[in-house]
């Protein structure tokens, strides 16, 4: 811009620099130190000898527009320190979605300098692996129509690692209300989904064996219940208990029993259908559901089947030991519709299987 | 029922009769009687007569205001914008 100084007074024309100079060091100082009123002044004084500079229209005019470029300096500065400095990650794209600028948060969170990125579009950091209800229609529609877009997406790092991060995306508009640029920050919450699924997992697992704990199990019960009545099959409920195991732990010490139960769970998962469930409700107990059953041979045939597997020997450590379970049924719709109800009928005949003689099944509904 | 106002002191610093200046004197005296009654006392020092008084003060610009009591401002320009003034100024 044109410094407006040519019309100062004639003895000012000799120190037109020095003039400039003091003027743009007041308007500094101003900006910092002291507020402009109205922002009409009639002369600067030089702070150096203390003589009075009469200012004209024009460099008035001068003071006030380098008082007013400090000021939009101090802004820039400080919008240029929260981009570099700021804690998440920054790309700014243009219209078109050529990425114009990014923070160095970004750079450490993607793996990629700011040269491998300026000139490129975002593309190349969008995982296959879309957080649930993603959609980039909707979050460009979103951005159009509302001016932003906020919500969960997983990237990748350039070393291939896939990683949570919450974005915004926000539009840039020009005073004309066209859009110039948008903004996306990005801030990594992998850890804090990591937490949340630990969490879920031990909610609902149980954590010696990953079976389904008594919660979860409650749920997919009442899930099989309502399959079951819609296909109007039969759901069979079954109590499993090892035999003997407590001699187990006692004689083997609480690890290997550990380890037992491990195998166990492991042998029952195998054996049972793809959507049937296997739960752990504490110690050697566990409650089976078998949905989608057309009658109860189907039942009885796999429950051999759950037998023979468990007492297959295990190898625990150096040793190899054997056990056997018993196995307790009650079936939905015959011997009732309440899960709690089932699974006392399902514990009544297990305790029945033991007194029979134990390694075997028995199903409810022979108990009279 | 306001308190009766606090004394305020003030010293302008002008550079003669320019038109700013005396824009600043007649807004700043306008100021003071609306909102200070008679509580108020308005020193006027001419850059052009006392640069030394302006070279103590660390003053850069004329016309420029600075309050001495109850507290201390230090405001540059011809306080036109008068709602920033009384902000500024804390007058209300």
């Amino acid at each position: 811009m044109k410094p407006l100084l040519t019309l100062a007074p004639k003895a000012l024309l000799r120190t037109n620099e020095p003039l400039r100079e003091l003027i743009t060091k007041l308007a500094r100082a101003h900006d910092e130190v002291e507020r402009l009123v109205g922002s009409s002044v009639d002369a600067v004084v030089d702070p150096e000898t203390g003589r009075t500079f009469m200012l004209s229209g024009a460099q008035e005019a001068y003071v006030r527009l380098q008082r007013e470029t400090a000021a939009q300096a101090e802004r820039l500065r400080l919008a240029a320190n929260v981009f570099k400095y700021a804690h998440e990650g920054i790309l700014i794209t243009d219209a078109h979605g050529i990425i114009v600028d990014v923070n160095d948060m970004f750079s450490e969170m993607t793996g990629y300098a700011s040269e491998e990125l300026i000139g490129k579009t975002p593309r190349r950091f969008r995982s296959l692996h879309r957080a649930q209800g993603f959609s980039v229609t909707r979050m460009w529609r979103d951005v159009n129509d509302q001016g932003y877009w906020h919500g969960e997406i997983w990237n990748r790092h350039k070393d291939g690692k896939e990683y949570l991060v919450r974005l915004t995306v926000s539009a840039v508009r020009t005073p004309d209300g066209s859009i110039s640029h948008f903004v996306a920050t990005f801030s990594d919450v992998t850890l804090l989904y990591e937490q949340q699924q630990r969490l879920e997992r031990l909610a609902h697992y149980d954590p010696l064996t990953h079976l389904p704990n008594r919660a979860l199990l409650g749920d997919r019960f009442q899930q099989a219940l309502v399959q079951s009545r819609r296909a109007e099959t039969l759901l069979a409920v079954g109590y499993l208990d090892l035999d003997g195991f407590k001699a187990i732990n006692d004689n083997l010490g609480h690890n290997a029993g550990d380890q037992l139960l491990v195998q166990v769970a492991h042998r029952i998962r195998l054996h049972l259908r793809g959507g049937d469930t296997v739960a752990r409700f504490g110690g050697d107990e566990f409650v089976l559901l078998l949905s989608g059953l057309d009658a109860i041979q189907t039942c009885t045939q796999i429950l051999e089947r759950l037998l023979q597997a468990v007492a297959e020997p295990y190898q625990l450590d150096e040793r190899k030991i054997c056990v056997h379970a018993s196995i307790g049924v009650a079936f939905f719709p015959r011997d009732g519709s309440d899960p709690d109800l089932l699974l006392r009928e399902a514990d009544q005949a297990l305790y029945l299987a033991k007194q029979l003689g134990r390694n075997r099944y028995h199903l409810y509904h022979q108990l009279a | 029922m306001m308190d009766e106002p606090l004394y305020h002191r003030y010293r302008l610093y002008v550079a003669g009769d320019a038109p700013n200046s005396l824009r600043a004197r007649h807004n700043l005296e306008r100021l003071c009687r609306r909102y200070l009654g008679d509580a108020y006392a308005i020193e006027v020092v001419d850059a052009l007569n006392e640069p030394q008084r302006v070279l103590e003060e660390g003053v850069l610009v004329t016309p420029f205001l600075v309050q001495l009591e109850p507290w201390t401002v230090r405001l540059a320009g011809d306080l036109s914008d008068e709602a920033a003034a009384i902000a500024l100024m804390r007058l209300a």
